[in-house]
């Protein structure tokens, strides 16, 4: 666990001096004052547009943020050779990946909470205030956030950050439409086995989606929230032992 | 000169029929990096692993280490297997132009992997200043290693290798970005290191260096051993060849003598001769005294480690040109 935790904590300082990780910010926080803006130029209920957009800035730049630092976490330490010297240290591969799965997050929530912040600040000034439905729909984009960033170390445990984005961002909008994809497809024969198949191979980000619910305040069911929770941290937990199992595999060449 | 290790008990890198193909490129190319390498490391010596670039000495080390798999052979390092996590709190490495984590400071990097071996936070703090201390890079331990020079990274990085005092130390090219000094000084702690018991295998092409710290070498080129011998063996044994200097008293002589011997060195009032062996030159003496050349220098030729490298080589590693690793 130490080793972990030494590896997660490095993980967490370095995510903290990307350059991307305060581009991101910046673009969330751009998002939040675009809400702002538009609540201004709509008649009526200026709060539910401040969620509304507020939600999905933030869920935005969550996912874009843990999947492109997610691509580099791994393919950076090999290319500087800091991972050289790591495996000959008394760690396995699996504990390295989730050292540094723990650190990103770390990194994630920090910016989530930072984000929050500036949500409810926006909505205060709109005269709205934060609902229990907000706060639940924030926790599962982080879970969410967990899935993009498990995607994005499995892709950099095996190819470089501009394909692992490429590839990545594919994956994210499949993750993101494999429940729509399903609902559309259910009466065609060929295209709807795909998409089940397809559904069952990526995780459904539609799942963990609870923005709905807090921009109209409706109720959210502890089980269907509990079970949805454990459905994105299972699948970021795959991931994280996916991109170790492909790391045990990869020569250090 | 180098004392001679007298202690050798066990080996403590054991290479065996090593073999590793890489597969490059789209067309998969086959580019075989090590054909068959074996020798072992022993006990408290310095070991020189020397070849030119891309001959296979950093796929070898990197199999060592369990980096790479090895397609077949043995390989095993204080006893253990290559790829288990038995020796890893007793070996320190440093790979070839090593780039650490640029916001840490010298200091925290080395308490980190000192950390990461084993050592509680207060140990591992003591560790580290000692390290940094013995690599002369104290007085920037404080600074982030951004903006270290390469020679201060290729410091931390031996500092890093050596915190956790290691039994065996594997350097990859330690010497790489080293000024005079800085190789001077890394040249002298191998040497302290080797003489508080510790073994070290490193690679290089910088012969001085070699010639200076190793007991033994293994000269490798094309992914094959072509020798491994004893410093000393090679510094200090002959190769047959000897040397006859003479004092000429006139240019009209010394034209003469060279016109007999094509091959002969000159300068103002001397000469000089390469026999292929002793009896060859004293055949050729009395012709010579009887010129009225004085005999000022008789002399076996030594073989330097350079002559060996470049005559292991087949003349030099430029004539047989190798693509670098992959």
């Amino acid at each position: 666990m130490k080793v972990i935790y030494l590896i997660a904590i490095n993980s967490f300082r370095q995510t903290l001096r990307e350059r991307l990780f305060y581009n991101v910010i910046l673009f969330g926080v751009g998002l939040l004052m675009l809400a702002l803006v538009v609540s201004d130029l709509t008649f009526g209920f200026p709060d539910r547009v401040v969620r509304s957009i507020g939600h999905s800035a933030i869920v935005l730049a969550m996912d874009l943020m843990a999947l492109l630092l997610g691509v580099t976490a791994v393919y950076q330490e090999i290319d500087r050779k800091s991972l050289f010297v790591l495996l000959t240290r008394p760690l396995s591969r699996a504990q390295y990946v989730s050292g540094k799965f723990i650190g990103l997050m770390g990194a994630l929530a920090l910016v989530l909470v930072g984000l929050v912040v500036i949500f409810v600040l926006v909505l205060t000034v709109v005269r709205g205030h934060v609902t229990g439905a907000d706060i639940l729909a924030f926790g599962a984009a982080l879970v969410e956030a967990s899935i993009l960033a498990g995607v994005g170390l499995v892709l950099s445990a095996f190819t470089t950050p501009t394909l692992g984005a490429g590839m990545g961002l594919g994956a994210w909008i499949a993750m993101a439409s494999t429940d729509n994809m399903v609902e559309l497809t259910r009466d065609q024969p060929v295209l709807g086995e795909v998409s089940k198949w397809i559904s069952w191979i990526l995780p459904s980000l539609a799942r963990l989606d609870f923005r709905e619910a807090a921009v109209h305040q409706f109720s959210i069911s502890a089980s269907g929230y509990g079970l949805a929770l454990a459905y994105g941290a299972t699948q970021a937990l795959l991931l994280v032992g996916l991109a170790a199992f492909i790391l045990e595999r990869r020569e250090m060449v | 000169m180098v004392n001679t290790v007298t202690e050798k008990t066990t080996s403590v890198v054991e290479v065996s029929d090593f073999r590793k193909t890489f597969y490059v490129g789209l067309r998969r190319r086959p580019f075989v990096a090590a054909d068959g390498i074996s020798f072992r490391v022993e006990r408290g010596e310095i070991f020189g692993f020397l070849g030119p670039n891309g001959s296979g000495k950093t796929t070898t080390i990197k199999a060592v280490l369990g980096l790479i798999r090895p397609d077949s052979g043995e390989l095993k390092l204080l006893g253990e297997p290559a790829r288990s996590k038995g020796w890893r709190k007793r070996v320190g490495y440093l790979p070839e132009h090593p780039s650490f984590y640029e916001f840490l400071t010298g200091f925290e990097l080395v308490v980190w992997f000192s950390r990461l071996a084993g050592a509680s936070r207060h140990e591992a703090e003591q560790q580290a200043r000692r390290a940094l201390d013995r690599v002369s890079l104290s007085y920037a331990a404080e600074r982030r290693l951004r903006s270290y020079s390469k020679g201060m990274l290729q410091r931390a990085g031996l500092a890093q290798a050596i915190v956790a005092s290691p039994e065996l130390l594997i350097l990859d090219e330690p010497m790489t970005g080293l000024d005079p000094i800085g190789r001077r000084d890394v040249r002298e702690l191998l040497l302290e290191l080797r003489d508080e018991g510790r073994t070290i295998l490193y690679s290089t092409h910088i012969l001085p260096d070699v010639e200076m710290t190793c007991d033994r070498v293994a000269i490798i080129d094309h992914g094959k051993v072509q020798r491994v011998a004893a410093l000393d063996e090679i510094l200090h044994g002959s190769d047959g060849r000897v040397t006859v200097r003479l004092g000429v008293g006139s240019p009209e002589q010394i034209q003469e003598l060279k016109t007999e011997f094509p091959k002969a060195q000159s300068g103002p009032g001397w000469l000089e001769l390469e026999f292929g062996d002793g009896d060859e030159a004293r055949r050729s003496l009395p012709r010579l005294q009887s010129s009225g050349a004085i005999l000022l220098a008789f002399e076996t030729h030594r073989e330097a480690l350079e002559d060996l490298f470049i005559r292991t080589l087949g003349g030099s590693s430029g004539a047989t040109p190798r693509e670098e690793n992959p």
